[in-house]
């Protein structure tokens, strides 16, 4: 499967949003800050633990974590290349 | 009990010396790597007496601790009269890493009924698990409660030990700082836990030279459920609820827990309260962040520096790195200063923030009874079972009863679009539907939102989510099961969802003591300017089985 595909589904089912589809979610947006998908926080948090947990990638420093959450597509891209 | 010391004595002599109790320590059933943490040193204290036995370790040093409180008074802890209330955020959770939990053994309820047992205790218990504003929480429900002239005195209880669980938890949330913590300074990047017990009695008439509670508040942020609102809007409210005259303020014991988001809100909070100008202090630098004992740990060591007119120096803070609102006064140094009034705040998951005001060499009078306040119950809901009755009425009746598909259904039909539901743990969803229920069509506009309250209660408190956050420790510990490990998180989603920022308080209760929580609310109908009060019981257990049985109750005197 498709890796941005995996991502958002993923997603939605480590954060828990159940009124959302794959379809829903743009793979260039802004994932925070962004109304139509709402994370908050801990959300941010969560997902470093789906990062270490399915792809092995510990995110060192919350700055770090922003640039790479930033989008669905800055994800896959940052994945691709640091896949342990 | 706590990181500098075993009594009040040699904890305030550490603070005096500004030296830390925090160590760097490597304890594999705590936490992998080493941890700089405030630990009780038990080596020293008479634990394996026979009268201790059956007793969990926090149960023993809370039976320690009373009886080293009690030993220099006079009170009779067997008169009805006296009111028993234990501050604590996790408990026995250590219990919970045991191949067969006793649930019943973890239950806060139970901890507070052996306790009381052991010394012949005889009232009601009142336990508070209100995440880290429980311990203050626990003199201003103490004060109301004696105010309602039921209660002559209380013995006041905050503890907690830390645990893998409760670390692990923190770890999760990357909020653990490297070192000793740094409060209000620049360079602060997180915080240290530390455990305590600590125990002190309060007299509804105090002695001559003693301190004095004068007045208490708690609010909700109605904000962010582990997050604290950027411009301390919930602390101010509460400050202002009890502060009536700034200048009799001598300094201000701050919650200061040093991560970057609290301390900026706290410094926000007394910017905007106008006590930028009153020196404000932060320990937990000395002692860790103590969680549900951390407010009567701190409200015991704030007396003494009141007493010896002593301001502590804010370890771990220094002056060329101040790292808040420059307008906020800290101090890197040990102040001598003649001192009456303190100020404590505290704030806590869930959005919580409560505030105290204590005054030296105040007498009192006796205070003579209050006519009570007629109130007026405006509707009630009860869900359980698949089933939903308000006023009496049933008005849902599922066949599928299991919780989470009978939740998924309600949420369907009455709330519809509210994408936090989904995160939410069960006693969030349940309490959530609730009081969707219960304010449904219901005109809120004519009460102002600062003073409508909560008042909740369980006997499990967050064991249904205890036992989910347990579970991923074994993998990678998930910081959003962690965050509803606190059974008061339900209060902070209502209170976001509806903008309630009133009161907000959870109790722990061995089953569903009604009464208990009405006359809770006749003292909030007394000590505050509460209009509206949603009430009642709360409860998913281990085995999921669910219980909402909630009020929406007005008084009618205005």
């Amino acid at each position: 499967m498709e890796l941005v595909q995996q991502l958002k589904e993923q997603l939605i089912e480590q954060l828990c949003l159940e009124d959302l589809t794959v379809e829903d979610i743009d793979t260039d947006a802004a994932l925070f800050g962004n109304e139509s998908i709402g994370l908050d926080s801990i959300d941010a948090l969560e997902i470093n633990v789906l990062l270490e947990k399915e792809y092995g990638i510990k995110v060192e420093t919350p700055a770090q974590g922003k640039e790479i959450m930033y989008s669905i597509q800055t994800m896959a891209d940052y994945i691709t290349k640091h896949q342990q | 009990m706590s990181a500098m010391g075993n009594t009040t004595q040699e904890n305030f002599e550490r603070l005096s010396a500004e030296r830390s109790g925090i160590i760097d320590r490597l304890d594999p059933e705590l936490s992998k790597n080493s941890l700089n943490l405030g630990l009780i040193d038990t080596a020293n204290l008479p634990l394996d007496t026979p009268d201790l036995q059956g007793f969990s370790r926090l149960e023993q040093l809370i039976i320690l601790s009373i009886k080293e409180t009690i030993s220099t008074s006079e009170v009779d802890l067997k008169d009805p009269t006296t009111l028993f209330v234990l501050s604590s955020t996790k408990g026995n959770i250590d219990m919970l890493a045991q191949e067969q939990p006793d649930f019943n053994d973890i239950a806060l309820g139970t901890t507070a009924r052996k306790v009381m047992a052991y010394f012949g205790m005889c009232s009601a218990p009142v336990v508070i698990s209100n995440a880290c504003v429980s311990g203050v929480m626990a003199y201003v429900v103490a004060q109301r409660l004696m105010n309602t002239n039921q209660y002559r005195q209380a013995i006041v209880v905050g503890a907690d030990l830390l645990s893998k669980f409760i670390i692990s938890g923190f770890q999760s949330f990357n909020t653990l700082c490297e070192g000793i913590c740094r409060p209000f300074d620049a360079e602060r990047t997180g915080l240290n836990l530390g455990e305590a017990v600590a125990t002190q009695l309060l007299l509804s008439t105090p002695k001559e030279g003693a301190i004095a509670l004068v007045n208490g508040a708690v609010s909700n942020d109605a904000n962010h459920i582990s997050g604290p609102s950027r411009t301390g809007e919930g602390l101010k409210i509460a400050i202002e609820k009890v502060v009536e005259n700034i200048e009799e303020i001598d300094f201000v014991y701050c919650h200061g827990t040093s991560t970057p988001y609290n301390d900026a809100m706290e410094a926000q909070a007394l910017v905007r309260s106008n006590l930028s100008g009153v020196p404000a202090l932060s320990t937990k630098a000395y002692t860790g962040h103590a969680l549900g004992a951390v407010g009567v740990l701190e409200i015991i060591l704030g007396a003494a520096a009141l007493q010896a007119n002593v301001l502590p120096r804010t370890l771990g803070y220094r002056s060329d790195k101040h790292g808040v609102d420059p307008l906020v006064k800290v101090s890197d140094t040990t102040l001598q200063q003649e001192q009456n009034c303190m100020l404590k705040l505290a704030s806590g998951f869930g959005g919580s923030n409560t505030v105290a005001l204590f005054r030296k060499g105040i007498i009192a009078e006796e205070t003579t009874a209050q006519e009570k306040v007629q109130d007026e119950v405006l509707r009630s809901v009860k869900i359980s079972e698949g089933k939903i009755i308000v006023d009496g009425r049933q008005v849902e009746n599922e066949s599928e009863t299991a919780f989470d598909p009978f939740a998924k259904v309600i949420y369907r039909k009455y709330l519809g679009s509210y994408a936090k539901f989904h995160k939410m743990d069960r006693l969030s969803k349940l309490g959530t539907l609730a009081a969707e229920l219960l304010l449904k069509e219901i005109d809120l506009s004519s009460y102002d939102t600062n003073e409508i309250a909560m008042i909740f209660a369980n006997t499990s408190a967050s064991i249904n989510s205890d036992i989910k956050y347990q579970e991923s420790i074994k993998e990678i510990p998930s910081p959003a099961y962690f965050v509803y490990t606190l059974p008061n998180i339900v209060i902070g989603e209502i209170s976001i969802k509806h903008q309630l920022k009133g009161e907000g308080i959870f109790f722990i209760q061995n089953e569903h003591d009604a009464e208990a929580l009405a006359d809770y609310r006749q003292s909030l109908w007394q000590s505050t300017k509460t209009q509206l009060v949603l009430e009642g019981w709360l409860e998913v257990d281990e085995a999921n089985n669910y219980c909402a049985d909630i009020q929406l109750i007005k008084r009618t005197n205005l």
